[in-house]
């Protein structure tokens, strides 16, 4: 892959959003919208089953273009091995469903995803989202996700109205759509099995995990 | 070698489809003409249909199995745009009435076909272009990406392809074209008509859009004698008819006759041949790298006497005309305008872009749709791609969860 399709994610994203209509009061005023979302307690049993849908992993463009706008980060810094290579779009684009006409001949993508697109996806995921929670955490001001989070003795609370409105724009910058009650008491359960095993900064762990999580569901991955 | 003739072969095919439709082939329980009908495997025990109630038991979020204009809008941002709507786009999107929620749908296509993620270079539309144009890094010529073998410019093919795809153009110009195509930057990718560029040598009289371009010539061409590779790759890439499969099979009375002496008469041969030879005949006459510089690229008459001719007895007598989907034609400008007019060109066009949408060709249950859209795209659409993206995006097919 090129410099150029760099280049050509800026653009998109760049001409997308001038073209769709300013965000609104409606961001927050939302009920959820039917996004997608499961209501609290329902089951997915009850759902009616689609036999015309057609489900279809993003691949890696448009994953390093949905990550980047979730995360707040550009989509040339949004992984980079040895700090210099782009990881979805230089380094592993294979893995990750896209294509190298020029150099292998490989015209179109693979008709399935390998056994090294879920290592890719997730280096790029937490990458991403290590920067995220670092930056957000360093330099308050400018936070973009994680915003007024207090840490204390290294651990965040994930009941705290920071945390809760961290995780509620987390979901609606990746997922489109505001998270249910179970998921929010899943990463709470999540935050307490990483302070009880002892590592350092349970806190920051927690938030990257979360985002981690959130980045490499099945309905953020796929569409 | 077939036990049968052709003729026999297709006398006898429908009564021995018609002996087996009744019988489960590979034991799945599901009969072998439900299974075709369904567009399963019948010699497959593990592909059977999928007889799911649709819909039942309702959903919440999703109008399952009808046609959801929010799930619709949302898989549009992602296909073409390339990247998600955002929650307030999507709120404020769901706060429309129905009408304007379907107008709604119209121009974010519009919009999302503007950005250099649809048009640019390396783009989506380019992407489409990868198969027809074959390029190899180390043989590229031009000032960009220049490889180490410099046989040709193929952003110059990409250029015209995306050109015909493009902003209500007529898409049978990517084979009928007289003209070849600049992109430039300003900022975003502009594609502009030029009759006059850099390394595009062949005359304007016999330019046929992607099929005398300097790259074709040079890579699908090179120094054979009868291009047969050049007519195989353009039926290939634009009309969807991969020969090496035996699909588009038209074999023509008498041939092959075999004018460079390759031992295409041999029978297992004829079947692939008899199609094929008259098939590259109107090719003859365009050079690939035979020759000084100012004859490579070009279009020269009695090429084959010119360059080829102490190679077969009767190399020489390879005609100018040819024959296409069993038409008669008198050179590649003919052989062009009759691929371009024809079905498949619209099927494979229309096929393109449904395997781009979908991520699979038609299904049984899909086909009325798909043969409508290729049908409309030859009639009232006029050949545009964009008025047939806007028909496709509103059909069940795309827009049902």
């Amino acid at each position: 892959m090129r410099p150029d399709t760099l280049r050509l994610l800026a653009l998109a994203c760049t001409a997308l959003l001038a073209a769709c209509p300013a965000p609104s009061s409606t961001l927050d005023s939302g009920t959820g919208g039917g996004g997608g979302t499961l209501e609290d307690g329902g089951s997915t049993s009850d759902f009616g089953i689609s036999a015309k849908g057609v489900v279809r992993f993003k691949r890696n463009e448009r994953l390093t273009i949905d990550f980047g706008n979730a995360l707040g980060l550009p989509y040339d810094t949004l992984c980079k091995e040895l700090g210099l290579y782009s990881c979805s779009i230089f380094v592993h684009p294979l893995a990750l469903g896209g294509v190298d006409p020029y150099g292998s001949g490989l015209y179109e993508p693979l008709p399935f995803t390998g056994v090294t697109s879920p290592i890719a996806v997730d280096r790029v995921a937490l990458a991403g989202c290590s920067q995220r929670v670092k930056a957000d955490l360093e330099t308050p001001a400018s936070a973009v996700i994680f915003k007024g989070m207090t840490v204390v003795d290294g651990k965040v609370d994930p009941a705290s109205p920071a945390a809760q409105t961290a995780l509620d724009t987390l979901y609606k910058r990746a997922l489109q759509r505001p998270p249910t009650q179970s998921e929010l008491a899943h990463l709470a359960s999540l935050n307490a099995e990483i302070v009880a095993s002892g590592k350092p900064e349970p806190g920051k762990a927690w938030l990257t995990l979360s985002c981690f999580a959130v980045l490499t569901s099945v309905e953020s991955l796929f569409y | 070698m077939r036990p049968l003739s052709d003729g026999d072969f297709q006398g006898a095919l429908p009564g021995a489809l018609r002996a087996v439709e009744a019988l489960d082939s590979d034991g799945d329980g599901v009969a072998n003409l439900a299974e075709v009908q369904k567009g399963t495997l019948p010699g497959d025990a593990s592909s059977l249909p999928r007889d799911v109630p649709c819909g039942a038991g309702g959903n919440p979020t999703y109008s399952v199995c009808k046609y959801d204009r929010r799930y619709a809008v949302k898989k549009l941002v992602v296909d073409v745009c390339g990247g998600s709507p955002s929650y307030a786009d999507l709120e404020v999107f769901s706060a429309l009435s129905p009408a304007a929620q379907e107008a709604r749908i119209d121009e974010v296509l519009d919009l999302c076909m503007a950005t250099e993620y649809w048009r640019g270079k390396n783009g989506q539309v380019w992407q489409l272009g990868h198969r027809k144009v074959r390029p190899v890094g180390t043989l590229k010529g031009g000032p960009e990406e220049t490889g180490i073998v410099q046989l040709g410019d193929y952003y110059d093919d990409y250029a015209l392809f995306a050109y015909s795809q493009l902003d209500d153009h007529d898409a049978r110009e990517v084979l009928t074209a007289d003209f070849f195509v600049t992109r430039s930057l300003t900022p975003l990718t502009t594609y502009s008509k030029s009759y006059l560029i850099p390394f595009q040598a062949v005359d304007l009289p016999h330019r046929s859009g992607n099929l005398t371009t300097a790259w074709a010539l040079a890579y699908f061409t090179m120094f054979t004698a009868l291009p047969r590779n050049a007519a195989a790759q353009a039926y290939r890439g634009y009309l969807g008819l991969d020969i090496a499969k035996q699909e588009g099979m038209y074999p023509v009375p008498n041939e092959p006759k075999d004018y460079d002496a390759k031992g295409v008469t041999q029978p297992l041969c004829t079947q692939c041949h008899a199609t094929l030879d008259p098939l590259s005949y109107p090719f003859r006459n365009y050079n690939g790298i035979t020759g000084s510089d100012q004859q490579v690229l070009r279009f020269i008459p009695n090429r084959i006497e010119t360059f080829f001719g102490d190679q077969a007895p009767a190399i020489s007598q390879i005609p100018e005309e040819g024959y296409i989907f069993g038409q008669k034609v008198n050179g590649l400008k003919e052989w062009a305008q009759v691929a371009a007019n024809s079905d498949a060109f619209a099927v494979a066009t229309v096929g393109d872009y449904w395997r781009f949408l979908m991520g699979a060709p038609p299904t049984p249950e899909q086909n009325a749709e798909f043969v409508g859209l290729w049908q409309r795209f030859k009639t009232t659409n006029g050949y545009s791609v964009r008025k047939m993206l806007h028909e496709l995006i509103k059909t069940e097919a795309y827009g049902a969860p």
